[in-house]
């Protein structure tokens, strides 16, 4: 053990006394073709803690993405429940389900995801399109996160007119723009040469450190997990008929 | 509140895009201005013919006919009988004989036309009865006066022109109008010579009269068969007009709400395809609105209310073009009643059509957006997002 692993032991020793910020109790989900069943989590049960940054690591297909999305209150699971910071999202109703996830999640995909019409300041701005907050503070918060990522000069320029490791900031700053304590981000340097991935993961790293942002990160790659204070390993059920 | 941010938000955003779509959402907006515009051309058709059948109401004469019967055309009434009706009325009254001609419009084609044989109260017993050219016809002479709307639309009536009726020819000396009303489409002489002209020796078929303070016309009726010679019936102009136009006016409404809601279908398919199309080019911006807290119902609501704004623009478009091309256009028909005499009556678009026309915009939009939501609402939004594009 180096001096570096001991820091980060005593660290993680130490997030395991914050409060629980995501409880995932027993959670069942299967997917269902017609007549065939694709069992993907079963009973699965996890807490992330406040603060906390988790790798979902696993093989292609064991329910990264699925497990991401229940969290997110962008599926439902089949049985089980889940709480995030206090609000059993399991028990909303659809509609409540979605504006939750507008005003406590930031997502981030792959393939970011922002809309091709809109400049970088619009996209980000979106978001707080649906609270009630007046023009100059918006733009004034657009501009904030547009900073935090290092993007201020390009505001103007619609998606096209990035490169994907730009486009993944905007889509970054577009998460945060509405302070949710919780990201969520899927594969989010699939799509990136090592270089553009680095910068996303140490700007997701000081997201957590500095903003205390609970990161909760889908990936394959290993230097990616790296950055992580703990990985989580998720196996797939056995196929039922 | 938070749902009509999120509505007004989701249209604004898409119509952002619209500039991608544009030839999809032409669709539906020509398929409905052209289901618009044939609704409005027919459902106009039928308002002109009333608005011709219908007399001005202010100062209303009525018509005595003979007793029993519906239509002029059906009348006698003998001359014995008229004059004990008019010693009876003792006010003014017109009567008049009422003859169905048969001329040759400017096509060749023979149109039953009215000539009505009138006498000295008949013009001041038509509200806005003018006569905007010549003279009126003389005493001993075969003259006519023609309606402006049959002069315009037949043709061969100038002033001094010679005209064909029954067994004579008559001379046109002067043109009357009465403000785009039924009586236009005829031709008017003395009694006298029409009664001569078509072997009606002293025989009539209507009177005109003013009916007395607050008399109904089954009043005046009553006061005329009260004298055991007479069997009369007696009708308001405007009743009397309004009964023979009934038939005609439902068969032009079924025709108009039947074509355009057949039309309609189309349109409705057309708006649906558009939607579908809409829906898939747009799945990633709208499964990204929903990830980001755009619920399915504003997303629909959007949805819906862009495709009717579509189809409420088509409908509009739909009544413009009308409105350039047909406006005061001329239109003959039929007469639909016993007589088939032929009228002539302008296309009337009326604050009602333009209000139906706009109604079938929206339900069309409305319907043509069913199914667009509830694809919206099977979007795969977990895996749109997973996608590259
Ligand atoms: N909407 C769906 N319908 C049916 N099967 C699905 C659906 N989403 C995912 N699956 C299946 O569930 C399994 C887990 O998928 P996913 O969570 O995307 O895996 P991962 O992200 O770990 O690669 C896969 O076998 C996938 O094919
Ligand atoms: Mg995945």
């Amino acid at each position: 053990m180096t001096v570096h692993d001991t820091e980060i032991a005593i660290q993680a020793a130490d997030r395991q006394d914050r409060p629980p910020f995501v409880q995932i109790d027993r959670v069942s989900k299967t997917y269902r073709k017609g007549k065939l069943a694709v069992p993907v989590l079963d009973r699965h049960s996890m807490i992330i803690a406040q603060g906390d940054m988790v790798a979902l690591v696993g093989a292609s297909g064991c329910g990264k993405t699925t497990l991401l999305n229940l969290i997110g209150g962008v599926d439902r699971p089949d049985t089980g429940e889940i709480t995030v910071d206090k609000t059993r999202i399991t028990s909303l109703s659809d509609a409540g389900l979605t504006e939750w996830r507008g005003q406590n999640v930031g997502f981030i995909f792959q393939f970011y995801n922002l809309l091709p019409a809109l400049s970088a300041h619009a996209n980000v701005e979106l978001p707080l399109l649906l609270h009630d907050i007046p023009k100059a503070e918006r733009r004034a918060r657009v501009d904030n996160a547009l900073n935090l990522v290092g993007l201020q000069d390009r505001a103007s320029h619609r998606p096209e007119e990035l490169s994907g490791g730009q486009q993944q900031r905007v889509a970054i700053a577009r998460a945060l723009v509405t302070d949710a304590d919780l990201l969520l981000c899927d594969e989010p340097t699939g799509d990136l040469d090592q270089d553009s991935a680095t910068r996303i993961m140490e700007l997701l790293s000081m997201l957590n450190q500095e903003f205390g942002k609970t990161i909760v990160v889908v990936t394959h790659d290993p230097l990616v997990a790296e950055y992580a204070h703990r990985t989580e390993h998720l196996t797939r059920p056995e196929t039922a008929a | 509140m938070k749902t009509l941010t999120r509505i007004r938000t989701a249209l604004g955003i898409s119509l952002l895009g619209i500039g991608r779509r544009w030839w999809a959402s032409l669709n539906s907006v020509l398929g409905t201005a052209v289901v618009v515009a044939v609704m409005v051309a027919i459902l106009a058709i039928g308002a002109g013919y009333s608005e011709a059948m219908k007399m001005a109401e202010v100062d209303d004469a009525n018509m005595i006919l003979k007793g029993g019967v519906k239509s002029e055309m059906e009348s006698t009434l003998e001359g014995a009988d008229v004059r004990l009706i008019e010693s009876e009325l003792g006010s003014a009254a017109a009567s008049e004989v009422y003859v169905v001609a048969s001329i040759e419009n400017n096509r060749g084609e023979p149109v039953n036309l009215a000539l009505r044989g009138i006498s000295e109260n008949s013009t001041n017993l038509r509200p806005g009865w003018t006569l905007s050219q010549g003279r009126m016809p003389k005493e001993g002479r075969r003259e006519i006066v023609v309606g402006a709307r049959a002069q315009q639309h037949f043709g061969g009536m100038e002033l001094g022109s010679e005209l064909r009726l029954g067994s004579a020819s008559w001379t046109v000396v002067g043109v009357f109008e009465t403000g785009g009303s039924l009586t236009e489409s005829e031709i008017w002489a003395l009694a006298t010579p029409v009664q001569d002209a078509f072997n009606r020796q002293d025989s009539y078929q209507v009177v005109i009269a003013r009916p007395q303070d607050g008399e109904t016309p089954q009043d005046m009726q009553n006061r005329l068969n009260r004298d055991s010679r007479l069997s009369v019936s007696v009708t308001s102009l405007a009743d009397y007009y309004g009964e023979q136009a009934r038939a005609m006016t439902r068969f032009v409404t079924i025709m108009g709400y039947g074509i355009g809601s057949l039309m309609a279908l189309g349109a409705i398919f057309a708006a649906v395809n558009t939607g579908l199309g809409h829906i898939k080019t747009r799945a990633k911006e709208i499964a990204t609105l929903s990830i980001l807290g755009w619920t399915e119902r504003a997303l629909t609501a959007a949805l819906t209310i862009e495709t009717v704004l579509m189809t409420v623009l088509g409908g509009l478009i739909g009544v413009a073009a009308v409105h350039l091309i047909f406006d005061d256009w001329l239109i003959s028909t039929l007469f639909f009643a016993e007589d088939f005499t032929q009228i002539v009556f302008d296309f009337d678009v009326t604050a009602g059509i333009l209000w139906q026309a706009l109604a079938m915009a929206v339900i069309i939009g409305l319907l043509g957006s069913i199914g667009p939501a509830l694809q919206l609402r099977r979007l795969p939004v977990a895996r749109i997002l997973l996608q590259r594009r």
